[in-house]
């Protein structure tokens, strides 16, 4: 074995049961070599010194100061949690609304492929295509705002429940 | 956590272990208070799960090494743009521990507290990889294959940075160790 294992074996040794035979090697190679041995002592020495070596001081103010930064998080945390468990979930989107969104996807279909083959073959709009495609685009947009405005006004009215 | 009373159980049974890291892995007392209170808010966040309180201390070395990786990455930064002096930071370990009064020989007392800078500074002096295996296992008395499950890394790549973590404290420590006079080995390969 080269001296570089023998040190790596006496480093294994603090953790584990060595086996006869690295054992054997072990007290072997140490016997002849005082390099070895020398490294040996130092770190018994060593390994000593750190188990009697005194703990850093944690300082009583900072103890107490993390100690109530977190209090303070945690209780932050749990209002956060409890005000999310109080508030009521979001409304759901009334089925006039389902309706007329169907009703605008068939429109669409019906309105708009027969003027975009009109578009292609005479590379210009007639006016019915136009006017339809604005009605199409105004109704879209209206059916886009009134989940949001409806939820709003949801949101605005609180529940009566909560009513203190 | 839902409570602080939970949380000043878990504090009070490991703040010292969590301190006693941070304050070995950065050897600055600064550092190590600022990572210190990082690692408790850090706890609070983020441990809603009851499975990892059954096994706190691997988690909360996990949470301090992290946080230890992330503040080097900055220093680095810091430094490379020479916002940041390394020698400065590095040998600032100040001698605030709390003193041995297990002894009352003053003059005993004052020679172990010496052993135990020279020490200290000695693993300031370390490379950071191998300070952090050293500290790991020599003062939170982990095994070594345990600090290679904690930090993701070989065996022998543990033993590897142990060994020579070892050799380098040994050579820096010789000048202040009455027997730790060079020696030559003669015996490179022995036959066993």
């Amino acid at each position: 074995m080269r001296c570089q294992d023998i040190e790596r074996l006496i480093l294994d040794a603090g953790e584990r049961e060595l086996s006869p035979e690295e054992r054997l090697a072990l007290e072997q190679h140490l016997a002849q070599c005082p390099a070895c041995a020398s490294h040996r002592d130092l770190w018994k020495d060593l390994h000593l010194s750190l188990q009697k070596a005194p703990s850093p001081a944690l300082s009583p103010e900072l103890e107490e100061r993390v100690r109530l930064a977190c209090h303070e998080e945690l209780n932050s945390r749990l209002q956060r949690q409890t005000r999310r468990e109080r508030s009521t979930p979001s409304p759901p989107v009334p089925w006039p609304i389902w309706a007329a969104l169907a009703a605008l996807t068939v429109l669409t279909a019906g309105f708009l492929i027969p003027g975009l083959e009109e578009f292609l073959q005479k590379q210009s709009f007639s006016l019915r295509t136009v006017l339809a495609l604005i009605l199409i685009l105004q109704n879209a947009l209206a059916l886009f705002f009134v989940p949001i405005i409806s939820r709003r006004r949801y949101v605005s009215q609180p529940a009566l429940g909560q009513v203190e | 956590m839902n409570s602080s009373a939970e949380f000043d159980e878990i504090y009070d049974k490991y703040k010292s272990d969590v301190f006693r890291l941070a304050y070995h892995l950065t050897q600055n007392r600064g550092e190590a208070e600022d990572m210190f209170q990082e690692v408790w808010l850090r706890v609070v966040r983020h441990l809603p799960d009851q499975g990892i309180r059954k096994n706190l201390k691997p988690w909360l070395l996990t949470v301090v090494l992290n946080l230890h990786r992330d503040m080097l990455r900055k220093k680095r930064v810091r430094r490379m743009f020479f916002l940041d002096r390394k020698k400065h930071e590095i040998l600032e370990a100040s001698s605030a521990e709390k003193p041995d009064v297990s002894l009352s020989d003053p003059a005993e007392r004052a020679e172990r507290a010496a052993t135990w800078r020279n020490i200290n500074q000695a693993i300031a002096r370390l490379p950071e990889s191998q300070r952090r295996i050293f500290v790991l296992k020599e003062i939170e008395g982990l095994q070594q294959a345990e600090i290679a499950g904690q930090l993701g890394i070989p065996l022998g790549t543990v033993k590897s940075l142990m060994h020579r973590a070892v050799k380098r404290l040994q050579r820096d420590l010789a000048a202040h160790n009455p027997k730790g006079e060079k020696l030559k080995c003669d015996a490179k390969i022995l036959s066993v």
